[in-house]
């Protein structure tokens, strides 16, 4: 039986996906900057659009993971509820999913510190709480999720700062 | 994934009764979050952030799992935060974090902070006496006087870090040996200068645990004669202590003086309302006439209170116990007290001074007499005029009776009654003077004073057992005419508009 067209998914090769790493061999090597391993538009950040900035976020964070040791699983998983940006799967817990949103803005000249992870709003839990409904139904593999995010705020052209909060939010009845 | 259902016993308060709970907690599959059902109300639900911070300060896993946590029964709302500590032990069981093992032998209650530290709440003296009825070891953080008063089992776990060893590995919670003399609070009726009569009002009042009214002029020392009454009372048995003090620890009141021997002292003010006064609420409290059960409770000012408020004592004192009744259940608090009232006997405060001119008109100190009512004087054994004393002796001092002498006479007439009824080895004698041992003599000068005075029955009543209590302290094994003279001395004044 085919799943109704609301819950279809759009698959892909994860290969393909994970076609902006330039130098695979260098993914485990710190030494080397994230930025210069992944593909960019050529322009300077400021004139990222807001598309370009959030692509450019999730690259840095799945480069990010990959090198804490995390599996990545998939990448932009979508159905018509909308996308969970990484899928990860820490090695210990196979059972486990990971599901990273990311949170990407740009913080060149400006005297306040921002904070992207507040644009996890209370609305958006409830739907990230469909999609992982969604996602285990999809994934027999896992039991459970845990709801990761990680906040990128671009400094400069090859500096940003980067938060992972681990296990941001739990989903209580009422 | 395998079903880990854990059960862990807890229990909750309802008034003054403990009531079981079983946490139980299920793992399951899928999104992340603790689920609470089993009526919980607001503080409940809120146990959920401080288990998962206390589990997280305490280097815990927080289950990546839906943990559903019922709370059985269901059908009976739980209210307070003291299942915090067995939930969050239940979700460590079933996560395999702590030994499950010999789980089902211990009764946890118990508030936890954000790093993981647990605290006590309100009715641990409930809670552990519950455990000692039902065999199991209380687990929390009680005070050690209030475990050793019990002499239950008890582990204290101040943190839930000490849980990652198993808990029967744990020392018992020490016992508090120190033992606590009855504590006369600083106070004593050596400061109270020229009030002999009242002072010999208040001993007999002691002796023989009669309600007793005070009425005087402004100034004149009233509230400081009640204020020491419980310097001369005998220390609480111990059944008594504990009763008294399970209720301050349900109130939330200290009770370390009580669990002590002192008697309970409440003195609740005249802007009190009827459910402060009887115990009212949500979650229901005991109110001042429980707390002041097997102690005194002192109304200061007692024209002052509404009397509404008054005449809801009527039942607490007549059947000492207070009841009340709720849409969910009624609740029952144990209320067994001596009354003390202190009241002016006029707006003014001057009617009868010999050196201030009353200001007030019949009518005014008519209404003011009558707000405290009949049925509450009914129940005042004892009314005593309180004059202002002489302005030499205030100044000078005077060596009058101290508390230690004055105790010492209760405690004997106590001891003489209870000698003097066991003698009386139950005869059943019908009429109230053979049962209350009149000479005579005695019997006489009632009868006479019963009559040229129109007593009532009641109040002929009340004259004939509080001579008995006289005759105690006077050591007479049958009432003596002098006995039935002083008890007249301190019948209620007829000035007060009351029924006598």
């Amino acid at each position: 039986m085919t799943p109704p067209y609301f819950y279809k998914t759009i698959g892909g090769d994860m290969k393909e996906k994970l076609d902006f790493i330039l130098n695979p061999e260098a993914v485990k090597d710190s030494s080397v900057s994230i930025f210069d391993i992944i593909e960019r538009p050529e322009k300077p950040i400021e004139h990222f659009s807001a598309k370009e900035l959030g692509k450019d976020g999730e690259r840095v964070a799945t480069l990010y993971l990959m090198r804490k040791g995390f599996e990545v699983v998939d990448l932009n998983w979508e159905c018509k509820l909308g996308e969970i940006d990484i899928v990860v799967k820490d090695p210990e817990h196979p059972r486990s999913a990971i599901l990273v949103e990311v949170k990407t803005r740009l913080s060149l000249k400006r005297t306040d510190p921002v904070i992207p992870e507040l644009n996890v709003t209370v609305e958006k839990q409830e739907k990230y709480r469909e999609l992982a409904l969604l996602y285990l139904a999809f994934h027999k593999e896992y039991d459970s999720v845990r709801f990761d995010v990680i906040a990128i705020s671009e400094v400069s052209q090859k500096k940003a700062s980067l938060r992972h909060l681990i296990n941001a939010f739990c989903i209580d009845g009422e | 994934m395998s079903r880990h259902v854990v059960c862990v016993k807890s229990a909750f308060l309802r008034g003054v009764e403990v009531l079981p709970v079983e946490v139980q907690v299920d793992l399951s599959g899928g999104l992340p979050g603790i689920n609470i059902v089993g009526m919980p109300d607001v503080a409940v639900l809120e146990a959920r952030s401080r288990v998962r911070c206390a589990m997280r300060a305490q280097e815990y896993e927080i289950p990546r799992f839906q943990v559903t946590v019922n709370l059985a029964p269901g059908s009976v709302r739980k209210m307070g935060t003291g299942l915090d500590l067995p939930i969050a032990v239940a979700i460590l069981a079933a996560t395999g974090q702590i030994p499950k093992e010999g789980l089902d032998k211990y009764l946890f209650v118990g508030e936890l902070g954000l790093m993981g530290d647990v605290s006590a709440v309100r009715g641990m003296l409930a809670y552990i006496a519950f455990a000692k009825e039902e065999n199991l070891t209380f687990c929390g953080a009680p005070s050690a006087k209030e475990v050793s008063s019990i002499d239950a089992a008890c582990k204290y776990v101040d943190n839930i870090s000490l849980l990652k060893k198993r808990l029967s590995l744990l020392p018992d919670m020490k016992r508090d040996e120190e033992v606590v003399e009855q504590t006369v609070l600083g106070l004593d009726y050596r400061d109270v200068v020229d009030q002999e009569v009242a002072k010999r009002a208040l001993t007999i009042a002691a002796a023989g645990r009669h309600g007793l009214l005070m009425v005087g002029p402004p100034g004149s020392g009233k509230t400081m004669l009640a204020k020491r009454m419980p310097s001369i009372l005998p220390a609480l048995s111990t059944k008594e202590s504990i009763e008294s003090a399970l209720i301050h620890s349900v109130a939330g009141c200290d009770n370390a003086h009580i669990l002590g021997g002192n008697p309970p002292f409440a003195s609740p003010h005249h802007s009190s309302t009827i459910a402060g006064l009887i115990g009212g609420g949500n979650p229901m409290r005991p109110g001042e006439v429980s707390l002041a059960h097997h102690g005194i409770l002192f109304l200061d000012e007692l024209a002052e209170f509404p009397s509404s408020v008054l005449q809801s004592l009527r039942q607490p004192m007549e059947s000492k116990k207070v009841t009340i009744t709720r849409v969910q259940g009624d609740y029952t608090f144990p209320s067994d007290f001596q009354l003390i009232a202190a009241t002016n006997p006029c707006p003014c405060g001057y009617l009868g001074d010999p050196d201030h001119t009353c200001t007030c008109n019949a009518a005014m100190v008519m209404k003011y007499q009558n707000k405290v009512g009949g049925p509450i004087m009914d129940r005042i054994d004892l009314v005593v005029d309180v004059r202002r004393p002489q302005v030499s002796k205030v100044l000078e001092g005077q060596a009058g009776m101290d508390s230690a002498t004055m105790r010492a006479t209760v405690l004997q007439a106590r001891e003489y009654a209870a000698w003097r009824q066991k003698k009386r080895d139950g005869a059943q004698k019908s009429s109230l003077l053979a049962r209350l041992m009149y000479s005579v003599p005695a019997a006489n000068v009632l009868r006479n004073s019963g009559m040229s005075l129109k007593l009532g029955g009641r109040s002929l009543s009340r004259i004939a057992t509080v001579a008995r209590t006289i005759a105690d302290i006077n050591k007479h094994v049958e009432v003596a005419p002098e006995d039935v003279s002083e008890a007249l001395m301190f019948r209620s004044r007829v000035s007060l508009g009351v029924a006598a």
